[in-house]
């Protein structure tokens, strides 16, 4: 690890003249050569804003309603009851399969249950919600010769009120719910502030004792905000223990940990770990196309193990995405793989070697985020309208009516000057948080 | 030929102790007995709340991510294994779980040799559903699989620095710290409910309930306290510096005694003259402190005020 890449150390909040001028005055450095950057990277965030997958939210906090579960529903048995042909038995709502505060659960009179382990169907035929979080049921198999038997955990699937026979009477409504998410906006900010004798050097001066060159300094500041946006984004947390009032904002990472998946692997095999990524994502009907970011190690796993296992190393995109194209030149490649799309990168923001000069053998370091493309549809507010969303959100806030990037200056040489002092500050402050619509079809997976 | 000493007394009453078979895999598995494996990291914050609209103290769905798998191959150290010929036992040993093959060893799973399918099969897949993993005893080479896993809380010798992802739910272990929580509460509000008005006084000034209200009233938050909290209550209970700090306490806000008059001294305040050299700006916490430790000036003070106040 080369040590020219961590920063010099910061110095206290002073603006003090550089001493490039000598004290004979005898050299005179005019002359400047352009500032070479170095390092760049694949802003995902950045690109997700830039195709529109943003919202601009009227407050603080931000919500979104998803439905909770499938269309249809299962509960499990809490523990094991034998029956004997044909028989009634009493089983009870496991945990899990409540809501309300436990005083709800699925099964009700006349539901019929298929048993997902046995494939026996049952009949409901009484219910008790007596007591919360332990509500029992009893079931008789619809078929004489067969018995009703569960093991601890069983799977009895819904098939609704099904077979009810003639004349029937109403049924239960079984309503089905809503999971409200929320996550909050929050702020970040940079200041800088050069006295008017940094502003007379025009070429090197000195602010807060660093080197720097004048416009470099506001180029770099929102370089860095820039940055620190994205990372902070997949990074950040709520918080409860700042010393003011301020409630954080879930990034990416907080959010797929909580509602996403997440898969352990120790080798990548693209027959054993994308497939079981594969069936995972399945699982929670994902969609047809993934955007893979994976940081440099797990990338370089797929990589080889793609080229190795797959004749031709899988297919690799020339064009066309419905991004237009720009996931290639985003350093994106694309392959299909069981149907479905994947646009791999290498996401550097991952990479705490390349983002900030770590050694790099952070948890981060082994860390791939699998998101699903694309839009999804629901009901809007009237419960009539579609609506249709990004999966992946930037929200964001304009204070006062201000800029998505409100930057402003201060000072006695401000483009407006105020105040006493002989300086001009730059302050630049922004507000965003982000929501993922569907978290559970988002994983991360980590090579352990 | 060497004699046999006989042991005394009927073998069969033995005590015996019942555990998992892990590493031998040896015993008759009992077909019943379920191990269940928790998730260690919640998220309460990140979770959505459902159903109720705009009530934000409603339920919440599981802590725990929705599906979590852990890793099903890997390294892991096998204290048994002899490496080669007059080694010692113990080396790190490449393992893979498959679905219905006796070993997780990949050396010995040569017989049959695992097809590309069996390998692939989703049975291998070791996935926590809302934070719960549940192995049966029978499923032997499960069981060794999560539980040599290097993320295992109870791995026993992890060969990688992996943080702790996951826990063996110990049913005997939590029935009994439940049973002690509530025995705990039981004896806290007993105490509370049994208190004398001084000694309840002592510890509501350490609570910080309001004295300046009815015995009964001050009753009602005490056992409120010794409900809420019952360890810290016990442990208060029995603290005899609560007392001091009470004593010492009431008898300033009596004016009985007084560290304004002369700053540095404790003052009688009737007596006129001083019973105790301060050495600290905290009169209470100084005092109560001396009586702790048997200081002779500081015990006599304590007894003169107490008999005052008490008394």
């Amino acid at each position: 690890m080369a040590a020219s890449t961590i920063p010099a150390s910061f110095s206290a909040p002073q603006v003090t003249r550089y001493g490039l001028i000598n004290s004979l005055n005898v050299i005179n450095v005019t002359a400047f050569g352009e500032i070479v950057q170095k390092f760049g990277f694949t802003p995902y965030i950045g690109l997700n804003e830039l195709a529109g997958n943003e919202e601009k939210s009227d407050n603080k906090q931000v919500r979104w309603y998803e439905e909770h579960g499938r269309a249809l529903n299962f509960v499990t048995a809490a523990g094991a009851v034998s029956g004997a042909a044909g028989a009634s038995i009493t089983v009870t709502v496991g945990a899990g399969n409540y809501w309300s505060n436990g005083t709800l659960s699925l099964p009700s009179v006349g539901m019929e249950f298929r048993s997902a382990q046995t494939g026996i169907i049952t009949r409901c035929t009484a219910v008790n919600r007596t007591t919360p979080f332990a509500h029992t049921f009893s079931i008789t198999p619809i078929v004489s010769t067969q018995a009703a038997t569960v093991a601890a955990g069983e799977e009895l699937l819904s098939m609704g009120f099904y077979q009810v026979g003639g004349s029937s009477d109403v049924t239960e409504t079984i309503i089905p719910t809503v999971d409200r998410y929320s996550n909050y906006n929050t702020e970040l900010r940079w200041d800088t502030t050069l006295d008017d004798l940094a502003m007379m050097e025009k070429v090197e001066f000195s602010c807060n004792g660093s080197h720097a060159w004048f416009t470099f300094q506001q180029q770099k500041d929102e370089l860095r905000q820039y940055l620190q946006r994205e990372y902070n984004l997949m990074n950040g947390i709520q918080a409860n223990n700042l010393p003011y009032d301020e409630s954080g904002s879930d990034g990416v990472l907080a959010q797929v940990a909580a509602n996403g998946q997440t898969l352990n692997y120790s080798q990548f095999g693209t027959q054993t770990v994308m497939a079981q990524v594969d069936r995972m994502l399945s699982a929670v009907g994902a969609p047809g196309e993934y955007d893979v970011l994976a940081a440099k190690l797990p990338f370089q796993d797929m990589q080889n193990s793609i080229a190795n296992e797959i004749n031709n190393g899988a297919i690799i995109y020339a064009e066309g995405s419905p991004m237009g194209g720009y996931d290639i030149k985003a350093n994106f490649k694309s392959i299909t793989m069981y149907n479905r799309k994947l646009n791999l990168t290498n996401y550097q923001i991952f990479d705490e070697q390349f983002m900030f000069g770590a050694s790099g053998t952070g948890i981060q370091s082994n860390l791939s985020l699998w998101v699903p493309r694309g839009k999804t549809t629901g009901l809007g507010q009237d419960q009539k309208t579609q609506v249709i969303v990004p999966r992946f959100c930037l929200t964001y806030q304009q204070i006062g009516g201000a800029n998505k990037w409100h930057m402003w200056q201060s000072g006695g040489y401000a483009d407006n000057p105020n105040g006493t002092i002989a300086n001009k500050s730059y302050h630049n402050i922004a507000y965003f948080g982000v929501k993922l619509y569907g978290a559970i079809q988002y994983l991360t997976t980590y090579k352990q | 030929m060497a004699t046999i000493e006989k042991k005394r007394g009927n073998p069969n009453f033995v005590k015996r102790t019942v555990e998992p078979d892990i590493a031998g895999i040896n015993n008759a598995p009992n077909l019943h007995k379920e191990y269940i494996f928790q998730l260690i990291r919640t998220h309460e914050k990140q979770k959505p709340i459902s159903a109720k609209m705009g009530d934000l103290g409603g339920e919440i769905l599981s802590p725990y991510q929705p599906f979590f798998a852990v890793v099903n191959s890997g390294l892991a150290w096998d204290a048994h294994y002899v490496p080669r010929e007059g080694a010692k036992p113990g080396a790190s040993r490449r393992w893979r779980y498959l679905h219905g093959f006796p070993t997780i060893w990949v050396d010995e799973q040569i017989d049959p040799e695992p097809t590309k399918e069996e390998i692939a099969s989703n049975l291998n897949d070791i996935v926590f559903r809302n934070g719960i993993l549940r192995v049966f005893e029978h499923e032997q080479t499960k069981l060794q699989a999560v539980m040599l896993n290097d993320a295992f809380e109870g791995c026993k010798r992890p060969l990688k620095n992996v943080p702790h992802q996951y826990r063996l739910l110990d049913q005997d272990k939590i029935d009994k710290e439940v049973l002690s929580q509530l025995d705990e509460q039981f004896e806290a509000e007993k105490a509370a409910r049994e208190a004398t008005p001084q000694e309840m006084y002592a510890l509501a000034y350490f609570f910080g309930i309001d004295l300046a209200q009815t015995d009964e009233a001050i009753r009602k938050h005490f056992i409120t306290k010794a409900r809420s909290n019952p360890g810290i209550f016990r442990r208060e209970f029995v603290n005899p510096k609560n007392k001091y700090k009470y004593i010492f306490m009431t008898a300033l806000g009596q004016n009985i005694i007084s560290d304004t008059r002369i700053p540095g001294h404790v003052y009688l305040v009737e007596a006129d003259r001083p019973v105790y050299d301060l050495r600290t700006d905290n009169t209470i916490e100084e005092l109560s402190a001396a009586v702790m430790g048997n200081d002779q000036k500081s015990t006599d003070l304590y007894n003169q005020l107490r008999k005052m106040i008490e008394d």
